[in-house]
């Protein structure tokens, strides 16, 4: 194999597990204390009438 | 980035909160620790909402949250530089992902690689390599000139070639120690 196929692939290989780790990650579910603050800072802005 | 029509017409913060799962991928990618990340994505939410009314509606979302997120990083981990964030490995047992035993880098190395490379260089190779950044996107995002994050992104390639020794035609087929283990057991057993 030479040394350009060599590097492509391993460049291919980074970035597939990057791609994938990064993916899986923003894929799961929300934490609830996340959602419990974006439901709050909702809520502010509605008892604040703000838009 | 491509903003979509969609994105530009909707009130910001209905699209703050589709963010938060590339935002918490990011915040990892950065502290290493799934607590910390969330804390740090909370910190963001809250000044980004604090802040919504600076946002240009149609502009790029993602990355002025993820600018937020990387200069509140920064500035706790100024603050934080001596605690130890991921003396265990932690990292690496929050990500939730399946190693596929086909042959292909195993992700549980890739990870140990990847926590090993320094800030600058994480967050480069992951705004570029991972969130779909342009070079000079995430250089404005990180406030350096394109050739420096291209520099970065480079030298975070060649850092995890290095540390998954990929370098090697005989090393490319990767896979996780776990399988090495059970593929390797039936090799006869050398003695003196």
């Amino acid at each position: 194999m030479n040394k350009d196929k060599r590097e492509s692939r391993a460049d291919n290989l980074i970035k597939d597990n990057l791609r994938r780790a990064f993916d899986d990650k923003a894929s799961e579910e929300l934490p609830t204390e996340l959602i419990a603050l974006l439901a709050q800072l909702r809520d502010q802005d509605d008892q604040n009438g703000t838009k | 980035m491509v903003q979509s029509d969609f994105e530009g017409s909707m009130d910001p913060r209905d699209e703050l909160v589709t963010h938060m799962g590339v935002l918490r991928a990011f915040a990892l990618s950065l502290c290493r620790n799934s607590a910390t990340a969330d804390d740090l994505v909370q910190d963001t939410v809250m000044k980004a909402w604090k802040s919504i009314g600076s946002f240009e509606k149609g502009t790029n979302m993602r990355a002025w949250l993820f600018t937020i997120l990387r200069n509140t990083y920064y500035t706790n981990h100024r603050k934080t530089r001596r605690e130890v964030m991921d003396s265990d490995g932690h990292f690496a047992a929050t990500m939730s992902v399946k190693p596929e035993h086909d042959g292909a880098l195993a992700m549980t190395d890739f990870l140990v690689a990847f926590n090993q490379l320094p800030d600058e260089q994480r967050e480069a190779i992951t705004l570029v390599g991972a969130s779909g950044f342009a070079y000079q996107e995430a250089a404005e995002m990180c406030g350096v000139a394109t050739g420096t994050m291209k520099s970065r992104v480079n030298r975070a390639r060649q850092k995890l070639v290095e540390l998954l020794d990929l370098s090697d035609e005989d090393s490319m087929e990767l896979t996780d120690t776990g399988t090495m283990a059970v593929l390797t057991a039936h090799l006869p057993v050398r003695r003196a």
